[in-house]
């Protein structure tokens, strides 16, 4: 008896050459990111370096170590202190210049522009001339604060403001973009709503309290996400600036996982890091989204 | 029925096509002829080229930025491949200092693909060469850096497992003591020889600091290595260390004998981080706020300071007017200094090693360290060259005065992370953030966990 053929209907062809155009990304994201993540979770329970031969299994103990480790723990506050000052600060920056630029102003251009350029700057070349501007004998900022009778400050050698000289940097750096996307949300929201609160009679204040800020809300929910992963990734600026110095003062969690990787060679205990450091930024992560979930409707 | 004109004009067709196609006829077989010929020539040369190039060994050189010793190894390579266009050496600097290129090179040589000749410093080659990722040299290279190292002490650096794994380079070093003679001539405070003590560095110091209306430490009369790498502190911290052991013993070291238990909380180490403790916060002699270090020397911001030997031509770059001296390493029971061993040496998945070790007996030999040592002001490390009346001459002539330049910890596999992690603990007593013997305790409990995790499964 012959066999019946089914041929595909249109829908299913149309399915098939999708998933066939799929394959190929596919297998790439798998092979370069889903593989090596999962490989990372394997190693984090063994005692790895990868020069070694042999990786004998160690089940929780880099968890645990990690854990109870000092300098990891200090990475973390670290963290914490960085993320909170660049982004919540960071963002009333970026949010007030959004509101300035969305005014009718001459030379709107112009500084839009200054704005932007720092982002569009090597972080490489940029922290290099940040450093010399930090120096305490031969840096700009202790030059000019000199003419104020304000001794000279250890501007990226005293641990008590290393770490607010690599957030001055990163406020300077970034800004800019979160401005523009501020920007974007200020202009699509439509300009109606602000006609009707001026009809009743409400005055900037309010129109920002009760108008703005709800409707920008998912921009602001966006800003604030992308900023705090972000910034909890940061790793160039430290490596060029700071080195995680002086005292473990500017170490963030990052560049502390690389130097536990690449210059220890201890990649079971980087793996375990970078886990935890997952784990925790997805609850941060999780928490934004049910903070900021009511949508307004007007 | 035809017609005769199209018969004749078939069969003249057909004449035609048969001419024609013996016109293709002939025409392919000259072709095939032609297409033979041309492809046994091509071959011919391929095989003649192929097997010219494969005469011909291009080896890859990694080191890491360095201004000062880039342009002089540059043109020893330039010079080497003129004379031997059979082993070509391709010189490559891998940006960053020797911490990114080691990472850089770990990384190489996890992945197989290192290059065939690197210069590794004596704190970190130990561990390649106890995985297996190091050839020895072969014995007449072993002989001669055997015999030939300027300072027989420092012979251990050389040696793993009882074999040696490369000839010291000129970029070798050990700790000496620096000196500004403009500012003890402006004290009154006469020079440091052999016969000092801590007890006249602590009161030469004391004369020679400046302070500022507040009090704060504006000229610091001994600068200590107070931050930056851990390995870089413990480096300096480690002449201290050793020169505080009792006279007649043994140096004391990191590990005991059994390389599998850490040893730095000693008295010796004790004695030493309180020197420090004491010279920052109980007599005020140097601060982490100064520029330390050979920048704070030649400008002029320290008075004494241990450091290697570039510092000669560091100052020669920078402060060529700077009058200083050099002096043993002050001693406390005895005077010890920390060297430093590089060698240049070749990993195990090098393409050609006959070709790597005939290259390094060319760069070890003595009219290219003389050239090496001459360009860059590096001291010498091997015994013909260090016997040149240059090197005995002005501020080398206090060199060859110091003896005991120890390498004690030559068979330790994770030197580097060990000293990296008391190197750390030493930084946070200068910061005042603990005191030395806790510092001391808990380094050394953080670095036995780390040599009991190096020994775990082996």
């Amino acid at each position: 008896m012959a066999r019946k053929v089914t041929k595909l209907n249109m829908r299913q062809k149309e399915a098939l050459n999708a998933y066939v155009l799929l394959l190929v990304p596919l297998l790439l994201f798998a092979i370069f990111y889903y593989y090596p993540i999962l490989e990372a979770l394997r190693w984090s329970f063994y005692n790895y370096n990868f020069l070694a031969k042999s990786h004998p299994f160690v089940g929780v103990r880099n968890y645990a170590r990690s854990l109870s480790d000092q300098t990891f723990i200090v990475t973390i506050k670290n963290a914490i202190y960085y993320t909170l000052a660049t982004v919540f600060v960071g963002m009333i920056l970026s949010l007030g210049m959004a509101l300035g630029l969305n005014q009718e102003l001459k030379f709107k251009g112009f500084y839009k522009v200054a704005f932007f350029a720092p982002v569009v700057t090597s972080v490489v070349a940029t922290s290099i001339i940040f450093a010399g501007l930090y120096d305490t004998r031969l840096g700009l900022l202790n030059y000019l604060l000199s003419f104020f009778g304000i001794p000279a400050v250890g501007w990226i050698t005293n641990p008590k403001v290393s770490m607010l000289s690599v957030i001055i940097y990163s406020l300077w750096k970034n800004v800019g973009f979160n401005m523009i996307i501020f920007l974007a949300g200020l202009q699509a929201i439509p300009p109606v709503f602000y006609e009707v609160g001026k009809v009743d009679g409400a005055n900037r204040w309010h129109q920002f309290r009760y108008i703005t800020l709800p409707l920008l809300k998912p921009t602001i929910l966006f800003v604030l996400v992308t900023s705090f992963i972000r910034a909890f990734q940061q790793f160039t600026l430290i490596h060029t600036l700071t080195l995680g110095g002086p005292m473990d003062s500017t170490r963030l969690p990052v560049y502390h996982v690389w130097e536990v990787y690449f210059k220890w060679l201890k990649c079971g205990e980087a793996s375990a890091q970078v886990y935890i450091l997952f784990v925790l930024l997805m609850g941060v992560t999780l928490l934004y989204f049910r903070l900021l979930k009511t949508e307004e409707y007007y | 029925m035809m017609s005769a004109l199209l018969k004749e004009f078939l069969a003249q067709e057909n004449k035609n096509g048969r001419s024609k196609m013996i016109t293709r006829e002939v025409k392919r077989s000259v072709g095939r002829k032609l297409m033979l010929m041309v492809t046994l020539a091509v071959g011919i040369m391929l095989i003649i080229g192929t097997a010219g190039q494969a005469e011909k060994v291009t080896l890859a050189w990694w080191r890491w930025t360095s201004a000062d010793d880039t342009p002089a190894i540059e043109k020893l390579v330039g010079q080497w491949n003129k004379q031997h266009p059979e082993i070509q050496v391709d010189f490559q600097e891998i940006p960053g200092g020797l911490a990114d290129f080691e990472t850089k090179l770990n990384i190489a040589l996890a992945a197989g693909n290192p290059p065939d000749l690197f210069e590794l410093h004596d704190h970190s080659w130990h561990r390649l060469a106890e995985l297996g990722y190091l050839v020895p040299a072969p014995p007449d290279i072993a002989e001669w850096a055997r015999k030939n190292i300027a300072f027989e002490s420092m012979l251990p650096g050389l040696i793993h497992g009882g074999k040696v794994y490369g000839p010291p380079t000129s970029s070798s070093d050990f700790e000496q003591f620096f000196y500004n003679e403009e500012m003890f001539d402006e004290a009154g405070v006469s020079y440091p020889d052999e016969n000092w003590t801590w007890n006249e560095y602590i009161a030469a110091a004391k004369k020679l600091t400046k302070y500022d209306a507040e009090g704060k430490v504006e000229v610091s009369g001994v600068s200590l290595r107070k931050t930056g790498h851990g390995s870089g502190i413990y480096s300096k911290f480690a002449c201290f260390y050793y020169s505080s052991a009792e006279s007649g013993g043994d140096i004391p070291n990191l590990v005991g004998e059994d390389l599998k238990t850490v040893t730095i909380n000693n008295p010796a180490a004790l004695e030493a981080l309180q020197l420090y403790y004491d010279i920052l916060f109980t007599w005020k002699l140097d601060s982490v706020d100064i520029q330390g270090d050979a920048a704070g020397f030649v400008n002029r911001r320290c008075a004494m300071f241990n450091r290697g030997k570039w510092v000669v031509g560091y100052v020669a770059k920078n402060a060529p007017d700077l009058r200083y001296g050099a002096s043993n390493i002050i001693k406390n029971k005895r005077s010890v200094t920390k060297g430093s061993l590089y060698l240049l040496m070749v990993p195990t998945a090098c393409k050609d090693k006959d070709a790597a070790w005939e290259f390094i007996r060319w760069m070890s030999d003595d009219p290219q360290q003389l050239q090496w040592c001459l360009e860059t002001g590096k001291y010498p490390m091997t015994k013909n060259v260090i016997r040149d009346p240059r090197w005995s001459m002005g501020i080398y002539a206090a060199f060859p005065k110091q003896k005991n330049i120890v390498e004690p910890d030559e068979q330790l596999p994770i030197y580097y992370e060990l000293s990296t992690i008391i190197g750390e603990y030493i930084e946070k007593v200068c910061y005042g953030k603990l005191l030395p013997k806790e510092a001391l305790q808990q380094a050394q409990k953080e670095a036995q966990e780390a040599l009991d995790d190096w020994y775990e499964g082996r």
